[in-house]
């Protein structure tokens, strides 16, 4: 039976996976949570060794070794299923969240801060194409060699999900899973309290821009500052157009999105700044409680902001959550 | 919001809901990370044989006491070790024979009130889990003054389907010495062998949020002494030997339900087992337990119980000829009889200390003389630490 009448203890690992600083907060008696967090920082390991690009032996290394081969790759029940999702994920934005268009960062150095050629970008754009993928549960082949799946566009928000998951089938009933800003609330603080969620600043690293209070689901954030170069005054960010090849210049600099599940959350963020220069109204129809900051850093949206601090950013710890 | 972008919602949640582990996963159980300690304290008390089913020697029959001690601590994140200790003390009169009374009738004949025996047990368990699967190696050794028993197993699981389906397994083994007291005196045999050897496979299923399903079958066979040395056979006006096939087959078969309402906050439990061996005995047990959580962390668990097996092909109260085969037995656990059995218990949980208190009353009926009654009372305490 569970000690309910015992002071949980809160416990947190931090440690870095799938490219972010990642956290989690669990309350619990001591053994159980630093067991339970032990699981769970393996969950994440799992996840990120089978759709990691850069590990040959990754469920995606192995799709797209095969590309152009002729050859369908049998895929197991939840690749299956993240398939799945990534057909609504197309169809859903309009081809504009495509998981081939990763070849992209073929021509796209951020880090050189140097603009990528017509020529080289033309090259890559006949390897783009989620309607061209071969995509027949549970056997996918892609059918030009060159041509990539890269996960990455939701994969973080859906380990989010499934490490909250683990850790209330665990019995875990109060804490959080942050994995680089992609946050799952597993429950309140055990006095019920919600937890402090910062939101980055789009453009002063290590500040929040705003706190929003959250007791229970998850909340995921997304902007053009995640990976962006600057030439000639102007900010190219990561989010790419799969038609064109070239850089979107989005509405909002940051968006985040409240809902149940961290992927659904992720989802929403992505495709409403993919959305947005043509449909910035995109996302205040989706019903979901949200928070914008546009590229003068004004907030918008239905979110209860605990802090909103436009012009003067908080400082956010390196724990961004309380 | 127009119905077009709602349907965004809806469709990532649908195609969301087909990732494994997006619905609410079953509770596995896995290691606690606790010591645990606990104790138990049963007293076994059999009815005296009823007088005009007596033929001779002292009415009582058995009382046994056991003091059950278990002690489970972690090892690691991941596996856990779990001890324990059984002992026995027992004393009374067990069934000797049966013998034909004056107008026919079987009537038993009972040993003199004179044994009195201890048992002691020792086991060990080492589980270790992990996220989709588990494995328990069992090792344990029992020891009286005439009888000493070892025996391994080995079980697993894993849990398949988002944890809502387990498959189980597991293989056991068993070797047993036999070395009957004043062997001499009353014809005895010493020195005997028996070893056992059986294996499982089960499937549990949860079927709803509320409803538990499983199915396990199990076979055994058994090779060696399987008589009793302490009780003999009525043939022709002489008594002989009990004496039976040095070899048997089981086959068992259980089904299970479990059931939770949330209306009443109880659970019904109901089981049903079949049994059969190769000597003709089968049974069928029925059993429904229903838990009621009284608040407070108390629960009643009232329960009732069903038995019937058929005789074994060999058996007879006594025997009028002698039998080609040679095998003559009269104990009443392989006649033709059928039991019910009654149980009441009352458990409550404290933050790290938990009691239980139960009875049981047990009777079973059919057409030999020896058939039990029982009364069973036990006290349990329970205690976690980190």
């Amino acid at each position: 039976m569970p000690s309910s009448n015992a002071t949980p203890q809160l416990h947190s690992a931090a440690f870095n996976a799938m490219g972010s600083r990642c956290e989690i907060q669990l309350y619990g008696p001591k053994a159980t949570a630093k067991a339970v967090a032990a699981r769970a920082v393996e969950c994440v390991r799992a996840l990120e060794a089978k759709y990691s690009r850069y590990r040959a032996d990754s469920v995606t290394a192995r799709i797209n070794a095969a590309a152009g081969s002729g050859h369908a790759i049998e895929v197991d029940p939840e690749t299956a299923a993240l398939l799945d999702y990534a057909d609504t994920l197309h169809e859903q934005s309009d081809g504009l969240f495509d998981i081939t268009s990763g070849v992209l960062r073929k021509a796209w150095d951020f880090k050189a801060e140097r603009l990528p050629t017509d020529e080289q970008i033309a090259t890559l754009l006949p390897l783009i194409g989620w309607s061209k993928v071969d995509w027949q549960a549970p056997f996918v082949h892609l059918p030009e060699a060159g041509m990539e799946l890269d996960f990455g566009g939701y994969v973080k928000e859906y380990t989010a999900d499934c490490v909250a998951d683990l850790c209330r089938a665990s019995g875990i009933e109060h804490g959080l899973v942050n994995l680089g800003g992609d946050i799952h609330v597993i429950g309140p603080h055990p006095d019920g309290s919600p937890w402090q969620v910062g939101i980055q600043h789009p453009r002063q690293p290590n500040a929040a821009i705003a706190r929003i209070p959250l007791a229970q689901g998850a909340i995921a954030t997304s902007g053009d500052y995640e990976r962006y170069m600057m030439v000639d005054g102007t900010r190219y960010c990561h989010l790419l157009h799969p038609a064109t090849g070239h850089s979107l210049h989005p509405a909002f600099a940051s968006i985040s999105v409240v809902a149940a599940r961290c992927l659904i959350a992720g989802s929403f963020t992505t495709i409403a700044l993919l959305k947005s220069p043509e449909e910035p109204q995109w996302l205040s129809e989706q019903g979901l409680p949200y928070l914008t900051t546009d590229q003068q850093l004004r907030l918008g949206g239905s979110l209860e902001t605990g802090v909103r601090a436009s012009n003067t950013p908080t400082p956010m710890p390196s724990a961004s959550v309380q | 919001m127009n119905d077009k972008k709602s349907s965004t919602l809806l469709a990532l949640t649908a195609a969301a809901l087909a990732l494994p582990m997006a619905s609410e996963p079953a509770k596995a159980d896995p290691p606690d990370q606790k010591f645990t300690l606990g104790f138990k304290q049963s007293n076994y008390k059999e009815a005296p044989i009823a007088a005009d089913q007596l033929g001779l020697g002292s009415p009582e029959r058995y009382t046994i006491d056991v003091s059950h001690l278990k002690f489970k601590a972690p090892v690691s994140t991941d596996t856990e070790l779990t001890t324990s200790v059984i002992r026995e003390t027992m004393s009374g009169a067990s069934p000797w024979y049966v013998a034909p009374g004056a107008d026919g009738e079987p009537l038993q004949v009972m040993s003199g009130a004179t044994i009195s025996e201890e048992r002691t047990e020792l086991g060990v368990d080492f589980r270790s889990y992990n996220s989709n699967s588990e494995v328990t190696l069992s090792g344990g050794y029992s020891s009286e003054n005439d009888y000493e028993s070892v025996s391994f197993g080995f079980s697993g699981a894993w849990r398949l389907n988002q944890n809502l389906t387990t498959l189980s397994y597991g293989a056991n083994t068993s070797f047993d010495y036999i070395d009957p007291s004043d062997a001499e005196s009353f014809d005895r045999p010493v020195h005997e062998t028996k070893k056992r050897a059986g294996a499982m496979v089960g499937i549990t299923q949860v079927a709803t949020k509320t409803t538990l399903l499983s199915a396990t079958l199990g076979f055994s066979v058994l090779d060696g002494y399987l008589s009793d040395p302490y009780k003999r056979a009525f043939v022709e006006g002489n008594t002989v030997r009990d004496s039976r096939p040095g070899q048997q087959e089981q086959i068992n078969l259980n089904l299970s339900l479990r059931q939770f309402f949330e209306g009443p906050g109880g659970a019904l439990h109901a089981d049903y087992r079949y049994y059969t061996n190769n000597w003709e005995i089968d049974s069928h047990t029925l059993e429904l337990s229903w838990y009621q959580n009284l608040g407070s962390d108390w629960q009643l668990i009232p329960s009732v119980r069903y038995y019937d097996q058929s005789a074994a092909v060999f058996y007879r109260p006594f025997y009028e000829t002698t039998r080609t085969d040679g095998f003559y037995s009269s104990d009443y656990r392989l006649s033709d009889f059928s039991a019910v059995s009654g149980q009441l218990k009352l458990s409550k949980t404290f933050t790290a200390f938990r009691f239980d208190l139960a009875y049981e009353t047990y009777s079973a009926s059919g057409d030999h003389p020896g058939l039990l009654e029982y009364d069973l009372i036990s006290l349990g305490l329970g205690y976690a630490f980190e």
